[in-house]
């Protein structure tokens, strides 16, 4: 993953300003960019200006960056054909998650699968044998396959007999039903139940204790200062925390930042690849870029933050968190990658009471 | 997929049949890399006898774009029809890629 130094970062400001001015075009300030990130800093300038409703001249940025973009990094090809989709406009053509099939096609391209399932033997290696029947709470369920996944991988490895209960969690109606339709089928006499909210509007009314919580892509949704809120709210009631995050620094820089643009344009630049790679019909995959990727990429650069949907952190500043905020009574009992490259990674992080 | 590219105005002219998914997409990715290292450095892709294209295969031509544009080449398409056609225009990669309707309705290249 690639970061600027504050030089930098004043410098690439200071060329946004001049190109919404109207006195700089693409390619003057390639002398003054490190040459591999030429295309992002045209992703940064061409975001900024069609954000501030210059679709046109935004959309000239990109296209200089399109054919110069590293090896897997697509985000200013997928940008312009998205730009081209919404009439030049950087707007969110869906709720993210109304409508589950987009991310359950994302869940299963074969990165993201294989990267879950190091996810689960990870998991499988970090989590004790539980001699009761496991009480496991999903944040942020989604289709509920993951939570099955595990709990039928800790049951394989011994590490678990019994089911006591099942917890979902998710705030969109759509995935709240088909997570809770997925669980029962794999558990037909165990308690399962559903509640159709966000973590942050139950973590102030749990009542019962929780041997797992289990967190896959779902924390990111909240600003730094509530995950802080939330996890020290959940302290009391759980005896592992399960986190399966996307490591990207999406949440601390402010809006049109050039922090910001280089992190969206490494994490979902390369997600999108993901998608592509994958063998599907190609308006399979474009739904799956327009009303999940896409729908969030728009919201991490055209809201400020406490507006937009998405803050994932980097994997260090996760570490610290949860020290601060669920330590000394936790220990560190897992911080595994589960998929690696240049621009993105995925890891496990897991926090047991000590 | 035509192994040896035919000559025409001075693109290296290369015709695709079939279908070109996360199975073929490879192949073609590998001989462009082939190709791209005999010299070739502006490719027109041939898609008259494509039948159908994935997301798979559409990230190979959009990689072999941005490999040619690095070598200061280039990479068009030609003789899109029905459903690649579709899904060209629906993808929105027709802004990216230069497509013409025949090989001859390209550009001279030099």
């Amino acid at each position: 993953m690639l970061f600027l130094s504050g030089q930098e970062q004043e410098r690439w400001v200071a060329c946004a300003q001049e190109a919404l001015a109207g006195t700089a075009e693409p390619h003057d300030f390639d002398r003054e960019i490190r040459p591999n990130l030429i295309p992002a800093f045209d992703y940064f300038v061409g975001t900024t200006l069609v954000a501030k409703g210059l679709g046109e001249r935004g959309q000239a940025w990109c296209w200089e960056g399109v054919l110069l973009e590293e090896d897997g990094l697509f985000s200013n090809g997928f940008l312009l054909n998205f730009l081209k989709r919404q009439n030049r406009s950087l707007v969110m053509p869906a709720v993210a998650f109304a409508d589950p099939r987009s991310f359950v096609h994302f869940a299963g391209v074969p990165t993201i699968k294989s990267a879950r399932e190091r996810f689960l033997k990870q998991c499988g290696h970090s989590l004790p044998r539980f001699q009761h029947p496991l009480r496991i709470l999903d944040i942020g369920t989604g289709n509920g396959a993951l939570v099955v996944q595990l709990v039928q991988h800790l049951q394989e490895c011994g590490k678990v007999g019994e089911v006591g209960e099942i917890l979902l969690v998710d705030p969109s109606p759509a995935m709240c039903a088909l997570a809770e339709e997925t669980v029962a089928k794999e558990f037909p006499r165990q308690r399962i139940r559903t509640v159709n909210a966000r973590i942050q509007d139950l973590s102030d009314m749990l009542d019962a204790r929780y041997d797992v919580a289990l967190a896959s892509l779902a924390f990111h949704h909240m600003p730094y200062e509530d995950k802080e809120v939330h996890l020290s709210r959940l302290e009391p009631w759980i005896d592992h925390f399960l986190l399966f995050e996307l490591n990207a620094n999406n949440d601390l820089p402010a809006m049109h930042s050039p922090e910001l643009a280089l992190s969206v344009y490494q994490s979902y630049g390369r997600m999108m690849d993901f998608v592509f790679c994958h063998d599907a019909p190609v308006e399979v995959a474009l739904a799956c870029i327009d009303l999940f990727l896409m729908t969030e990429a728009v919201s991490l650069l055209t809201q400020p933050r406490g507006v937009r949907s998405d803050y994932h952190l980097l994997r260090w500043q996760w570490k610290d968190l949860l020290d601060r905020k669920l330590g000394p009574a936790f220990a560190c009992g897992c911080d595994s990658l589960c998929y690696a490259d240049e621009y993105l990674d995925l890891f496990t992080l897991h926090c047991q009471r000590a | 997929m035509q192994i040896e590219p035919m000559k025409n105005k001075g693109w290296s002219v290369i015709t695709l049949d079939g279908r070109l998914d996360a199975i073929t997409a490879p192949d073609l990715e590998k001989q462009c890399g082939l190709w791209v290292d005999d010299g070739h450095r502006h490719v027109l892709l041939n898609m008259a006898p494509l039948e159908y294209i994935s997301s798979a295969g559409l990230r190979v031509i959009l990689s072999t774009a941005k490999k040619l544009k690095g070598l200061g080449g280039s990479l068009a398409v030609c003789g899109m029809g029905g459903m690649v056609k579709e899904v060209f225009a629906l993808s929105a990669f027709d802004t990216i890629i230069p497509s013409y309707d025949t090989a001859d309705a390209a550009p001279e290249q030099n």
